[in-house]
């Protein structure tokens, strides 16, 4: 069975890409754009992995990483954050509130799989 | 498998359109000494950025990038944000307007530098960029390939690692894709069996690593885990002393308990993603690239139009059908009859269902008067406040992108002519911050939209003055109030000495008049000299269907749309006086109305009536608020139909503003009433200017 992502951005173009690029390498994906909405589907669906923006509204990515860690079932998922090389304390933040790695604004379609493929088993 | 990140493009501009409007509003509100989330606006700019430089739009990166660590500056209250600021990143919001339409291949791009300058301008303090400590560690890292020789790592993951969500496996999977990897187990840290936490793994790694591959490479394998493990990484030149087989079976061993089996497998990392991705191949073929949360879909115009077009064939078809249903005799076929009935209402159910997805909310129209009042009205020296009402009100997308302009010019004027200055305000005891409303609601099959000021409100006398100066209306004439008001949509009423900076772009009231009629819409105005005024525009909810009556005129159908008509009678002897030899009116209850044969407006002899006026039935209609009698030989019914282009199909007819296919297969022709209007008053079939009293259902929506 198809590795299920879950892409939370608010950002509408780039959940299109993000879905597009993951379903063109075989995953399933479900996506939200922002992190309440990001959790709820979280938590209806189990996702194997789920990828998250930051800057979102409603709930941050931070926040959403912190509340799926608490969830039993998210405990140990990977969860990669979308964050940009000028802003490293929100990596800290985002690594602190239990996010697995990040990926680098901008992305294309490639680096994105690269990094998905270090954190989430086959 | 590349993907072609231009299928993108569209969506991204679309949203840049969101997010810069989102940005401005939030700086006006911002302005306006309004509680305004910075994060908003900050996350505005942020998104933008980061959806250009993934799209590949430089400019706008470049531009937003030096926008958004300004936000964030103020964001973080290390600058405040003051009104100049504001006014550059108003500026910047213009700018970006027009880098997203250069993009688009709407318009030539501007110059930013000019406004990038003045943005930078504000950041001098504190500006340098901070490299992640990541970036600055691998740059101090060695980065020498190595020829000989190979690595020896070691790797202690931190107790709490697994709940960072990595998998030490998958690392030491992806060290094996750098060279032949020799794997040992560290059980040195594991605590006694009754301390262990079953969630942290207490396991570390001794890896040698036969590979040339340089320190990056491996650093980036452990790029995300620095901080939640030790990790040790040295080059050696000796041979290691075991042979990675004896290494591996070893270490099998002593990991059984905790270590994944997947450290062992045969198969290479690449070649089974390979595998899974051909066993999903057919699944992606069918698969569209489209966001699946619950908010909107993103469709291409196109699209959309085709469904249209496609449903508008469907009710044509679903016509012909009802109609050869209705000669079948009646016993056999009363099945048939029932599920034409069905599919007919079914038909109709789908048309409207796809005519919405056309929909709009005309917040997309209002969005940009916020932006307009405050400048005009800074320019002026003026102070104007902006409520609007019914933002959700859905109209055609085609209709409001139409609508726009003329909108803009109608609230411009209230600005610009309607509104006292500040001091004339206080003069008269009015508050020095005057109101502009802008307002939109349904009513029957059209859409109402509202421009209210307080402002001083149209002085008939006035402006039949300048009328008469300017030629627009005849000295001796009586007008009522209305046709005085409307004296202001007439060519040449503006004059030079009113182009000011704020109304005077070269599009006169004429224009915006046009525009509206072309949509099939009209304005009425309601105002009160000292009170303000309110101008109310009606459009149709959309182009492409009209509600029409089928009428015949000697061998011709045409529709006449239903929401112009107001009655149809019979005329009598008693009600038809002759003007003269070419112009009849009726007197219809103390009213007299100018009574036209179609076959004079168009010139056409195969729509020359076969009855004699009192056999045939005059249809009152009104167009502008002006009340005309159609002549015709017989009323046909009421028909939905679908609007087809006669302009695109063949050219341009003026009185004609469309045709339709009609259930028999012919085609009749829609009328265009204001066109008919002017037809008549250029040929003198219709030189009596009526008077009539406003609509009373008019007046009640105005105050709506």
């Amino acid at each position: 069975m198809a590795k299920k992502i879950l892409a939370v951005d608010d950002s509408a173009s780039i959940r299109q890409m993000v879905t597009f690029t993951l379903q063109q390498a075989g995953y399933e994906v479900l996506s939200a754009e922002d992190g309440q909405k990001g959790l709820s589907v979280a938590q209806s669906s189990q996702a194997d992995l789920v990828i998250t923006d930051l800057n979102m509204p409603n709930m941050d990515g931070i926040e959403l990483i912190r509340q799926l860690r608490t969830l039993g079932n998210y405990k140990f998922t990977p969860i990669l954050m979308l964050t940009t090389e000028t802003d490293p304390t929100k990596k800290m933040q985002g690594k602190e509130a239990g996010a697995t790695g990040w990926i680098v604004k901008p992305f294309n379609p490639e680096q994105l799989l690269k990094v998905i493929a270090k954190v989430l088993p086959n | 498998m590349p993907v072609d990140m231009s299928q993108f493009n569209e969506t991204f501009l679309e949203e840049a359109v969101e997010n810069i409007s989102d940005l401005e509003a939030g700086l006006l509100e911002l302005e306006a000494g309004d509680q305004t989330d910075l994060n908003a606006i900050f996350r505005a700019a942020h998104s933008l950025k980061g959806g250009a430089s993934t799209f590949g739009f430089s400019d706008i990166a470049d531009f937003t990038h030096v926008l958004e660590t300004l936000l964030d500056k103020a964001r973080d209250g290390d600058i405040t944000i003051t009104s100049p600021i504001v006014d550059v990143l108003l500026q910047s919001v213009d700018v970006l307007n027009n880098l997203v339409e250069a993009a688009r291949g709407d318009a030539e791009a501007k110059d930013y530098q000019p406004c990038l300058k003045k943005l930078e301008s504000f950041l001098t303090e504190g500006d340098e960029q901070q490299e992640t400590p990541h970036t600055s560690q691998t740059a101090e890292a060695e980065t020498q390939a190595h020829g000989q020789g190979h690595w020896h790592i070691t790797f202690y993951p931190k107790p709490h690692f697994p709940l960072t969500g990595n998998d030490p496996i998958m690392l030491l999977k992806e060290l094996k894709l750098l060279g032949e990897c020799t794997i040992k187990p560290l059980t040195d840290k594991l605590p006694k069996f009754d301390e262990l936490t079953p969630e942290y793994l207490y396991l570390g790694f001794d890896v040698i690593l036969a590979s040339d591959c340089s320190q990056d490479d491996i650093d980036d394998v452990f790029m995300f885990v620095e901080d939640d493990a030790h990790i040790t990484i040295k080059h050696e030149e000796d041979a290691p002393t075991e042979t990675a087989e004896e290494r591996v079976a070893e270490a099998t061993s002593a990991q059984a308990s905790t270590a994944k089996e997947e450290v062992l497998e045969a198969e290479p990392f690449e070649d089974r993603r390979q595998g899974d991705r051909r066993s999903t191949d057919r699944r992606q073929q069918n698969t569209t690239a489209q966001t699946q949360s619950g908010g909107s879909l993103r469709v291409a115009t196109e699209k959309v139009d085709m469904l249209i077009d496609m449903v508008g064939e469907l009710v044509t078809t679903n016509a012909m059908v009802l109609q050869a249903s209705g000669s079948l005799q009646e016993e056999s076929t009363q099945k048939l009859t029932n599920a034409i009935n069905d599919m007919n209402r079914h038909t109709r159910t789908l048309q409207e269902a796809i005519m919405a997805i056309r929909m709009l909310p005309i917040s997309f129209a209002f969005n940009r008067f916020p932006r307009m009042i405050r400048d005009t009205a800074q320019k002026l020296g003026k102070k104007v406040d902006l409520i609007t009402a019914g933002d959700q009100t859905e109209l055609d997308k085609t209709v409001i992108e139409r609508i726009s302009d003329p909108l803009t010019h109608i609230v411009r004027n209230a600005v610009d002519h309607g509104i006292e200055s500040p001091e004339d305000r206080r003069a008269i005891g009015k508050p020095e911050t005057a109101t502009v409303k802008l307002n939109a609601f349904y009513k029957g099959g059209t859409v109402v939209i509202e421009v209210s000021d307080d402002g001083r409100g149209l002085d008939p006398e006035k402006l039949l003055k300048k009328a008469i100066e300017k030629g627009v209306a005849q000295p001796h004439e009586n007008y009522s109030n209305q046709d005085i008001y409307h004296f202001i949509f007439e060519p040449g009423f503006s004059t030079a000495q009113e182009v000011t900076d704020v109304s005077g772009r070269g599009v006169g009231m004429d224009i915006v008049m046009k525009n509206i009629k072309a949509l099939g819409g009209s304005v009425a105005i309601e105002t009160e000299l000292g009170k303000g005024s309110t101008f109310s525009i009606s459009l149709p909810l959309t182009l492409a269907i009209v509600d029409g009556m089928a009428v015949r005129v000697g061998a011709q159908t045409y529709i006449i749309p239903l929401l112009s008509i107001i009655e149809s009678l019979y005329p009598t002897d008693e009600m038809l006086y002759s003007v003269n030899k070419e112009v009849q009116v009726l007197n219809i209850r103390g009213t007299y109305i100018p009574l036209l044969q179609l076959e004079k407006v168009f010139h056409n002899d195969k729509s020359k009536s076969t009855k004699s006026i009192k056999d045939g039935i005059a249809v009152i209609v009104e167009s502008e608020d002006k009340q005309i009698a159609l002549f015709v030989d017989e009323l046909l019914g009421e028909r939905q139909v679908v609007i087809k282009s006669v302009e695109k199909n063949y050219k341009a007819i003026e009185g004609i503003s469309g045709a339709t296919i009609l259930g028999d297969g012919t085609v009749s022709l829609i009328l265009d009433l204001p066109g008919i209007v002017q037809i008549a008053n250029r040929e003198g079939l219709y030189n009596y200017m009526p008077t009539h009293k406003k609509q009373t259902h008019d007046a009640t929506s105005l105050k709506g």
